[in-house]
């Protein structure tokens, strides 16, 4: 249909502009050794340069995944939790679920502020203390803590979303069933693993996929909180780039790392294509 | 129950002691880091919509950025969005599934080209540059998002305006995109929402008086000043607006978040 086009034209012109075109410059700039205004094309030069360097796999690579992995788990059995507490009819529950969505709509940049306060100036060490835990130094010397709580920020902010969808999933649980396997003495547990587990696969695999593919792409929290350190321990893979481009000028590394980012990336899409065909 | 509310409280807290402390001033910031009790003061509102940070003038950089690009995403997208929602052309899945990859595209690999582009065609550190930046996201979620919304509307609404001799453009003009004003407005919320938080994009196009919102946040907190009072007065202000949106898309945030896979 040549009408189809002149609709949408104006959208995928836009897209091809600012994106694709960006994307094939890109993977130009990635074939080039880049320093301030040198520029020489080496060809694969920065891949093979990332592929076998031990600090990509065992530091960038390492801790991308682990926080992934913390923070997915986490917000995934938090959400689930509180979804199966919220999905009843109690007065006021829905505006208590409503209040529960509201870490997810703010900044990251504020809430990620909003923590470094809490971390750094004492507060929470303040309710430690109360319960006879010594201060701990959250952010900026021991690299496992810094880590943690980029984490407890991540899993603070989008366990509403998981917590969201999967309560949406819930409501949807036919009712009946539940009565008719409650009639016929099911266990809460069996009910459970049986019946609401199988039925939510599908809203649970998109809560996973959506997730890991915005905890991979994070950024913000890492820039405001521990800007990678102490030293690199906290490099997550977003902020390695930005590092890599814009701190140290050398943007043929930092595009090829972009794009070995996307490519993963692009396999969590594929999966998330075939959640979605199953509808 | 009791865990929910507890589990609020937690998510509760922050909020509550980024308010108190943006009403302490910055000595008892230091001294009086646990207290609940002091004099208020507006002292920190004062130093936000001071020099240091031009609270004012950031506002106006956010609203100017987010609106247009809300705008120019929602006219680009909604006539995308109807002929991917009901024409059949060959191309037509490819196109979606490339639409909805887009969603995982990570700001980080889009925004060092376009640095090195836009600082080629001079558009660092103008409206234009950041609200074309902004389009490469939000672009792909306004045509996704209003595309589910436009498969949900009835056919017969167009057959009977081609019956009635109506022009495909036509009916899309007249009929279509007045039914779909309500997916509009929660699509136009929802990409006001993403450029009005946005970080990334902004911290590395704009430049001192051109800074957004969160780009101001972070200048209270430099190796050269610590102002805790000035972030939470900038925190609070710039999420007042937050709320008016939230309460408008509650019933929608499943499926925008999404990108409808759940609706």
């Amino acid at each position: 249909v040549p009408g189809a086009f002149i609709f949408l034209a104006p959208a995928l012109g836009i897209l091809v502009a600012l994106i694709l075109f960006p994307l094939v410059y890109s993977f130009w700039t990635s074939l080039n050794y880049i320093f301030y205004t040198q520029s020489r094309f080496v060809g694969l030069d920065n891949y093979v340069e990332l592929l076998t360097s031990a600090f990509f796999w065992g530091n960038t690579v390492y801790l991308t995944c682990i926080f992934v992995a913390v923070c997915v788990t986490a917000e995934l059995l938090i959400g689930f939790g509180l979804a199966m507490l919220a999905n009843r009819e109690v007065r006021g529950i829905r505006l208590l679920s409503t209040l529960l969505v509201l870490p997810m709509m703010f900044p990251q940049v504020s809430v990620a502020y909003t923590w470094r306060y809490l971390f750094v100036w004492g507060i929470i060490n303040h309710f430690l203390n109360m319960v006879g835990i010594p201060d701990v130094t959250w952010i900026g010397t021991d690299p496992t803590l810094s880590m943690l709580s980029l984490m407890i920020v991540e899993i603070w902010q989008w366990t509403p979303l998981a917590f969201l969808i999967l309560l949406t999933g819930l409501r949807g649980v036919p009712q009946d069933i539940l009565e008719a396997v409650k009639i016929d003495g099911a266990s809460a547990w069996a009910t459970f693993r049986y019946i609401i587990l199988p039925l939510m696969k599908r809203i649970v695999l998109v809560v996973v996929l959506l997730r890991t593919m915005d905890a991979f792409k994070v950024f913000d929290i890492v820039y405001v909180l521990t800007a990678g350190g102490p030293g690199v321990s906290t490099d997550i893979f977003s902020y390695d780039v930005y590092r890599k481009g814009f701190l140290a000028f050398n943007y043929g590394t930092a595009a090829a790392e972009s794009y070995i980012l996307i490519i993963i990336l692009s396999v969590l899409v594929l999966l998330f294509y075939r959640v979605m065909k199953e509808d | 129950v009791a865990i929910l509310v507890i589990y609020l409280l937690i998510v509760l807290f922050p909020f509550f002691w980024g308010v108190l402390t943006s009403l302490k001033t910055n000595a008892e910031i230091f001294a009086n880091r646990f207290g609940i009790i002091f004099a208020p003061t507006l002292q920190n509102f004062y130093s936000a919509f001071g020099p240091d940070y031009n609270y004012g003038r950031a506002a106006e950089n956010s609203l100017i950025i987010a609106s247009g690009t809300t705008v120019c995403a929602i006219a680009m997208a909604s006539p995308a969005a109807y002929a991917l929602a009901r024409f059949n052309f060959r191309s037509r899945k490819n196109i979606m599934n490339w639409v909805i990859s887009l969603r995982m595209m990570p700001p980080i690999a889009i925004v060092i080209p376009i640095f090195l582009m836009f600082s080629s065609l001079n558009l660092v550190n103008t409206y234009a540059g950041v609200i074309l930046a902004y389009l490469t996201f939000s672009l792909p979620f306004a045509v996704w998002l209003l595309q589910g919304f436009m498969v949900d509307l009835p056919r017969e609404l167009e057959e009977a305006a081609y019956l009635d001799g109506c022009s495909r453009y036509s009916a899309f003009r007249k009929i279509i995109l007045p039914v779909s004003v309500p997916g509009i407005v929660v699509t136009a919320l929802f990409v006001f929402l993403f450029c009005w938080n946005e970080f990334l994009f902004a911290v590395v196009l704009t430049r001192g008086m051109m800074n957004t919102i969160p780009v101001v946040v972070g200048k209270a907190i430099t190796p050269y000043r610590i102002e805790w009072g000035a972030v939470f007065v900038m925190t609070i202000l710039s999420v007042l607006p937050i709320f008016v949106v939230f309460y408008v898309l509650q019933r929608h945030i499943v499926r925008g978040m999404t990108m409808g896979a759940v609706k």
